[in-house]
């Protein structure tokens, strides 16, 4: 389930979002954030998708009560969304990844 | 799943939950918990995988969503529960799903509680936990602010946990008294907690009110929260009186008294008696403690006097405490009513009882123990403790002051008349200008007694019971009349009949 990072080495940001199977849920959020990402974010960017019925342990770290979750955990402090993430422009706003958003090519 | 209707039940071992409950909670099912802040809500989702561990060897988890888990790992190891070592062993594992203010995660869009369930599930499977606790809905819809979300999420969880076949509690906030809490839908069985101020006491009780497809006891129930134990349940109204009706009799210490009962107290029988500050209540305590035989052992619980007060009484009466006390054969427990609720005060008895194993137990007085109680409370806990005694076929005395010097009845006498076997009046006389004492049995179940009011007097030696008053009525009310010995006969048949109805 883990997507292919975008680039080698420590990336600028690390998100993870954690999932639970192949519910509509999860993978309404798993395209909405890969769409994210490719769409306005830079290659310093990686995303990894967990799915927390596969390694409960890795949710249990994370504390991970709701599904989906996506958390930024590079840089820190990380933070939290819970949702389907259905607006990337939130997403990137509320993770605060302004900063990493590819500057727009002319239309 | 058992072709039985009667739902299969989980022994809870929580102390008197299972005999309220008819056998503990629904097997492979989820219970509500609700009640309001201070109810004991996380204590009773503890001690419910506390008791699993201890009494049944069944792993627990525990789920917590408002306090960390070294919090609670601390606050309930407090009640003697070695939660640390239970997780080093295998034996009790937490979930946290409580989250630092800072993390408090912003929604967008729909979400479910997969995360929850994954961690659940993972948790249950390594420890083969049969027992799972959720503490508290509240927090999680504080955490995540969806409540119909959250809801629906529950009752998902609930599903999920019925397919492990665990048993669990989740516990809920209620913050209203008379209605029931949304959450109630999510499960077939809610269990209501209440702490509750009345004429200034604390009152705690746990309430079933419902389990789907099981029979259970209706009504709220007292419980009280022992240190070193935990919730402990008094399930008063489930208590049955048995009446093992022992014929065997035991001598009061009087052996004019034990005439007018008719050949004594009877050996598991509870006896109150009643009278005004001065008319030898201690002293007949005293006595009937004085008098054990050959293998009887007595306990004195003492709410009014300190042990030097009453080792000087006692002597006054020719009765030796601290030798009886020296040979293992008394022991005397004195206490302020003050420094504990009467719930307390019935656990510390029954422990008393339980170390020391005696056959005579004396309350001097129970009229100490009502000023701190609320009437009910107070029938309750004499209730409680008669039923304790008569089950351990011990013998009891009550004593219990009346507030007034001449006549009335006490408030004690009231409440608990019909609990006790027997009822012996102490009464101040006032006989032509003198004041004298009376001695009256009123009531003595299963056996004949003297129905005349008969003076005694206290001495060195204790009590001695004399003639009837033969020309004095209203001892009883108070209000005395002299009457002449040509009215005497008609007066006692007027005093039998308000006798017989009184009781």
């Amino acid at each position: 389930m883990e997507s292919a990072p975008l680039a080698g080495g420590t990336p600028d940001v690390l998100l993870r979002l954690f999932v639970t199977g192949s519910s509509q849920r999860s993978l309404r959020a798993i395209e909405a954030v890969e769409g994210m990402c490719k769409e306005f974010l830079g290659n310093g960017v990686r995303l990894e998708v967990v799915d927390v019925s596969e390694t409960p342990d890795q949710a249990e770290h994370e504390k991970i009560l709701a599904t989906p979750t996506l958390i930024r955990q590079v840089p820190s402090p990380p933070r939290r969304l819970v949702g389907d993430m259905c607006e990337p422009e939130r997403v990137i706003q509320l993770l605060g990844l302004k900063e990493y958003v590819r500057p727009r090519r002319a239309e | 799943m058992s072709a039985s209707r009667e739902l299969k039940r989980l022994k809870t071992y929580i102390p008197g939950f299972d005999l309220i409950s008819n056998g503990g909670l629904p097997a492979g099912r989820t219970t509500l918990v609700s009640g309001g802040p201070g109810s004991a809500k996380t204590i009773l989702a503890g001690q419910f995988l506390a008791e699993g561990i201890k009494h049944a060897n069944e792993a627990g988890c525990f789920v917590t969503f408002e306090e960390k888990p070294e919090d609670i790992r601390r606050n309930l190891s407090s009640l003697g529960w070695e939660i640390a070592k239970w997780e080093a062993e295998g034996k009790w594992v937490f979930v946290d799903g409580s989250l630092h203010p800072k993390d408090e995660p912003v929604t967008i869009g729909d979400y479910d509680l997969g995360g929850l369930m994954a961690r659940i599930d993972n948790a249950v499977r390594k420890t083969g936990a049969r027992r799972v606790s959720l503490d508290s809905i509240g927090a999680m819809l504080i955490q995540f602010g969806r409540p119909t979300v959250i809801r629906r999420e529950l009752y998902r969880v609930a599903w999920q946990l019925r397919d492990m076949n665990v048993t669990s509690i989740i516990t809920a906030e209620h913050a209203g008294h008379a209605e029931a809490p949304v959450e109630e839908y999510v499960t077939d069985n809610v269990i209501i907690l209440r702490n509750t101020l009345e004429d200034e006491k604390r009152r705690r009780t746990l309430e079933i009110l419902k389990f789907r497809g099981a029979s259970h006891s209706r009504g709220e129930f007292p419980f009280t929260i022992s240190e070193d134990s935990g919730i402990i349940l008094l399930p008063l109204s489930s208590i049955e009186l048995r009446q093992k009706s022992s014929d065997k009799r035991i001598t009061s210490g009087i052996a004019e008294l034990d005439n007018m009962c008719g050949g004594g107290f009877y050996r598991d029988s509870v006896v109150l008696i009643s009278g005004a500050t001065g008319t030898g209540k201690t002293l007949t305590a005293t006595g009937f403690l004085a008098a054990l035989g050959e293998d009887e052992r007595g306990l004195l619980f003492a709410f009014e006097e300190s042990r030097d007060q009453l080792y000087r009484n006692a002597l006054g009466w020719g009765v030796d405490f601290p030798k009886l006390e020296g040979a293992g054969r008394l022991r005397i427990v004195c206490e302020y009513p003050e420094v504990a609720a009467p719930e307390d005060h019935l656990l510390r008895i029954k422990k008393h009882i339980e170390e020391f194993q005696p056959t005579r137990v004396a309350v001097d007085s129970l009229s100490a123990l009502e000023r701190i109680s609320t009437p009910r409370t107070f029938r309750e806990f004499v209730l409680a403790l008669t039923s304790y005694l008569k089950d351990k076929q011990i013998a009891g005395l009550f004593t219990s002051t009346t507030p007034s010097l001449l006549g009335g009845s006490t408030v004690t006498e009231a409440h608990i008349s019909s609990v006790t076997d027997s009822i012996i009046l102490l009464r101040y006389v006032e006989a032509f200008g003198e004041m004298r004492r009376g001695i009256a049995v009123l009531k003595m179940r299963g056996s004949q007694h003297d129905r005349s009011i008969r003076e005694y007097t206290i001495d060195s030696h204790g009590m001695h019971v004399g003639e009837p008053f033969r020309s004095i009525s209203g001892i009883l009310s108070g209000a005395f009349t002299h009457s002449t010995t040509s009215e005497l006969q008609t007066l006692e048949h007027l005093f039998d009949r308000t006798d017989a109805e009184d009781v």
